[in-house]
């Protein structure tokens, strides 16, 4: 009987068939999304500058995302700010994070920090950079981000987002806790403390002081303006633009690295101060690099540092941010 | 628009569910559309490359069709200039200035130039079509945008397979219906292209990268960054061919085989039966016959046979002919020396094994070897896999004196700590804690491949063995291998993408 229902309806069955194993990739998915996607900062971010209305919003990287700490700017300038800032977050990754935050809220001021070193390397399809799409409301711009970002990616990143975070198999255990006792859904911060760091309202990181002997090079990038990537320098334009279109105050600030990093790599250094300032002149965008600004109170010893790249400790951070607090107030 | 990207993935989804629904009666026309967005997709600036190329070589193919003797041969000429010209000019400029300043002591800058996608495919394919009609071995194509999506075709433009107008031609234009297990057959052929890719290719390349990149600090280890790389390129490209013929199956058009377990080739000319197959005709029957059957080489001919007898004057001008072809076959490759020394490597080989022939039988006859016995058989294929790994040298080094260092290494140094202790990655640490994953990915993966390449050398459909599985055990084995490629696939940001994509 079942054969001949089958000889009878062969694309029926066919159906249910693809039906099965698509829905077997779909429960397969799920799982591992669950397991291997973490409970992050990222989605905090969002969730702070999605509810609330901001007057300052800072984008770039890691430096600033420890370097900028809102709640003091936001004590000097008597504004309220986010910082959306991120290690990974590459300009594309701002723009379409601050286009979307547009959508919601319009700041007065939007913040570019700027890190060089993610002018002259490639994109790459990173835990940071999923994050940010995955945690990106639905919304017009994460459809323009999808359209011309994510579909260039390897399809294993779009279809399979826990392959991004594989080698990190040893959270899963944590991963799986965070989001099974609701951590993640009440967006609960004390999520990431440690003793290295903690995490602050308004979206900074504080850094606790590491060991000098703790600290290296690594990661550190050697700026070269003949390796600025073509399309980095695109969504420089198309921030500007954004900026513009909607009456926001656009600044680009560099936060200061340590003096050891300035003196070995001086002439880079310069050289990459003058590519931007003249880049920021021919936008008719505020541009200013506090490696070259006096700031008073800041260690520019190593001491003050937790690497050579530059990322403040959260003590250093806090005197750096009153400085950032008077320029943009 | 990379073979794995979701761009890749939507075209090709459209495009099958339009090919056998909508546009049913205008299959061709479809091919030839999506393989247009397909290449203005790599960039709007390279189109004007491919769209001179096609007119060249339609307008050629007519008017050497239409014409008498005496004008054939200039227009054929005129033909191969300019589209080997556009190609010499795009790939070749940059190292032309490169020797020249090497030679003249100059300093003559480097010029800036586009390198349109799959340039040295499409210009092969579209040469030899031209070179067909000249033979009359086939008739020149009336209808230019036939011609225009022989050359453009977009699932193999990328890497290949370099195909005749003859035979893809026949695929292109007939119509083709939907067929429940040649679609799935097809997708098999991209699932088993995407594990070799993605489990074998990518997960070697991480050592190859290292090792080679850095042959100085890892200088015992260069036998596992050869071995490596054997296994990289062989995943790689034959993966990405895979992936080719999958998807042009999925609209079905069957393209000519590739490659045909060339780590079982018992001679490097066998080697060259098996590995990038049709780049090894095209050289036969556009480069080989004629320059063997020219004129000035028949006189070597006699001259060589006066010279050094029969039998060496008859196989001289045969090993100078291989010679030649396989300089082309390095510079085909790559504006490199490295890969000139390449293709007289393998050159040298072949043609020496001709003039060697006689005596090698004669040799084996005096020492009573079976030819046929599997001992023997063995031994010659793991000389000649030898002998292609030597060749990876040259392909792999990032110039002809690091290829040598590495030859001297493979032999005098050995130290496989880094393997073990993780030092290998140590700039790279995140993968310290992935080795173990790795290692065993590698093995699962040559495990499968092995297994199916001795099925496949004896002859067995494994896709139709496959398809004819129960569905509950072919689907387990769908989702197995599904999840595998994201769950210990290497990603193209850390390995990059198709190697040969860059031709």
């Amino acid at each position: 009987m079942r054969n001949s229902n089958e000889q009878k309806h062969p694309y029926v069955r066919r159906a249910l068939i693809i039906a099965l194993f698509m829905a077997c990739i779909v429960l397969g998915n799920v799982i591992l999304n669950y397991a291997f996607i973490p409970y992050s900062y990222v989605k905090v971010d969002y969730n702070t500058a999605y509810n609330d209305s901001h007057d300052i919003v800072f984008i770039g990287t890691s430096h600033g995302k420890c370097g900028i700490q809102t709640d003091v700017i936001d004590e000097i300038t008597g504004s309220k700010s986010v910082n959306m800032c991120l290690g990974g977050e590459y300009l594309s990754d701002s723009y379409y994070m601050l286009k979307s935050i547009i959508e919601q809220h319009k700041p007065k001021k939007v913040v570019y920090e700027l890190d060089y070193g993610y002018w002259v390397t490639n994109e790459y399809t990173g835990t940071d950079s999923t994050l940010i799409y995955r945690n990106m409301r639905f919304s017009p711009a994460k459809l323009e981000c999808f359209m011309d970002k994510e579909v260039n990616k390897d399809f294993r990143a779009i279809c399979f987002p826990w392959y991004v975070f594989r080698k990190e198999y040893k959270m899963i255990p944590k991963n799986i806790e965070n989001k099974w006792n609701g951590i993640e859904k009440a967006c609960d911060i004390s999520a990431f403390a440690s003793e290295a760091q903690y995490y602050k309202v308004g979206g900074s990181i504080y850094r606790n002081p590491v060991a000098d002997s703790a600290k290296n090079w690594t990661n550190f990038i050697v700026w070269n303006r003949d390796k600025v990537v073509k399309d980095t320098k695109k969504y420089f334009g198309k921030l500007v633009k954004l900026c513009k279109d909607n009456n926001i105050e656009l600044s680009v600030v560099i936060t200061p690295v340590p003096n050891d990093t300035i003196e070995k790599y001086s002439t880079e250094y310069k050289d990459c101060d003058e590519y931007f300032r003249k880049l920021s002149e021919s936008y008719n965008v505020d541009y200013i690099n506090y490696n070259y600004e006096e700031v008073e109170g800041l260690d520019r010893s190593i001491k003050g540092y937790c690497d050579y790249e530059g990322h403040l400790t959260g003590e250093n951070a806090m005197i750096f941010s009153k400085v950032l607090g008077e320029y943009l107030r | 628009m990379s073979l794995t990207s979701l761009q890749l993935i939507g075209l090709v989804a459209v495009g099958v569910f339009l090919y056998y629904t909508v546009c049913r009666k205008y299959q061709w026309q479809l091919l030839l559309v999506l393989s247009y967005i397909y290449y203005l997709a790599s960039g709007a600036k390279n189109i004007i490359f491919i769209i001179t190329t096609t007119v060249v070589t339609y307008l050629a193919a007519v008017f050497i069709e239409k014409s008498e003797q005496k004008n054939k041969k200039k227009i054929l000429i005129a033909a191969l200039f300019v589209d080997f010209g556009i190609l010499a000019v795009l790939k070749y400029t940059n190292f032309a200035i490169d020797i020249i300043n090497n030679i003249s002591g100059g300093n003559i800058s480097f010029v800036n130039l586009l390198l349109p996608l799959g340039i040295s495919f499409y210009t092969f394919q579209s040469t030899g079509y031209i070179l067909d009609v000249y033979w009359k071995r086939t008739p020149a194509e009336k209808n230019i945008f036939k011609l225009a999506l022989f050359v453009s075709y977009f699932p193999q433009i990328m890497q290949g397979p370099i195909s005749r107008f003859n035979s893809l031609s026949d695929e292109l234009f007939k119509k083709h219906t939907a067929k429940f297990e040649e679609i799935e057959k097809a997708l098999v052929l991209i699932l088993y292209g995407l594990f070799k890719k993605m489990i074998i290719a990518d997960n070697a390349a991480m050592y190859v990268n290292t090792i080679f990149n850095k042959y100085e600090q890892f200088d015992g280890l260069v036998i596992v960054g050869v071995l490596a790389y054997s296994l990289q390129l062989y995943g790689d490209f034959s993966g990405g061919i895979d992936v080719v013929r999958g998807i042009s199956e999925l609209f079905g058009v069957r393209l000519v085989e590739n490659f045909k377990q060339p780590y079982f080739a018992k001679s490097i000319t066998d080697f060259w039966h098996r590995w990038h197959i049709t780049l090894g005709t095209w050289m036969k029957d556009y480069v080989f016959y004629p320059v063997t059957l020219s004129k000035w080489m028949g006189r070597f001919q006699k001259f060589a046979k006066r010279k050094f007898g029969k039998k060496l004057g008859r196989s001289l001008p045969i090993c100078i002919a291989n010679i030649i072809v396989f300089i082309v076959v390095g510079i085909w490759h790559g504006a490199a020396c490295k890969y000139i020394v390449y293709g007289l490597y393998n050159g040298i080989i072949i043609g020496f094994s001709g003039i060697m022939a006689d005596r090698y039988r004669a040799a084996k006859k005096k020492l009573n070897i079976n030819d046929k016995s599997k001992g023997f058989v063995l031994f010659q294929i793991i000389r000649t896999f030898i002998l292609v790994n030597i060749s990876w040298l040259f392909d792999m080094s990032a110039d002809v004196k690091q290829a040598f260092i590495m030859f001297k290494n493979m032999f005098t140094k050995f130290d496989w700590t880094p393997l073990f202790d993780g030092s290998i990655f140590a700039d790279n640490p995140g993968y310290i804690s992935y080795m173990d994953i790795q290692f065993i990915a590698i093995a699962i993966g040559i495990i499968v491949v092995f297994i199916i390449s001795v099925l496949k050398e004896k002859k067995v459909d494994v896709a139709q063995k496959v398809i004819s599985l129960p569905w509950q055990v072919r689907g387990l084995i769908y989702l197995a291998v599904i999840f595998m490629l994201p769950m210990i696939g290497m990603p193209p940001d850390s390995v990059g993408g198709f190697i040969y994509a860059q031709f």
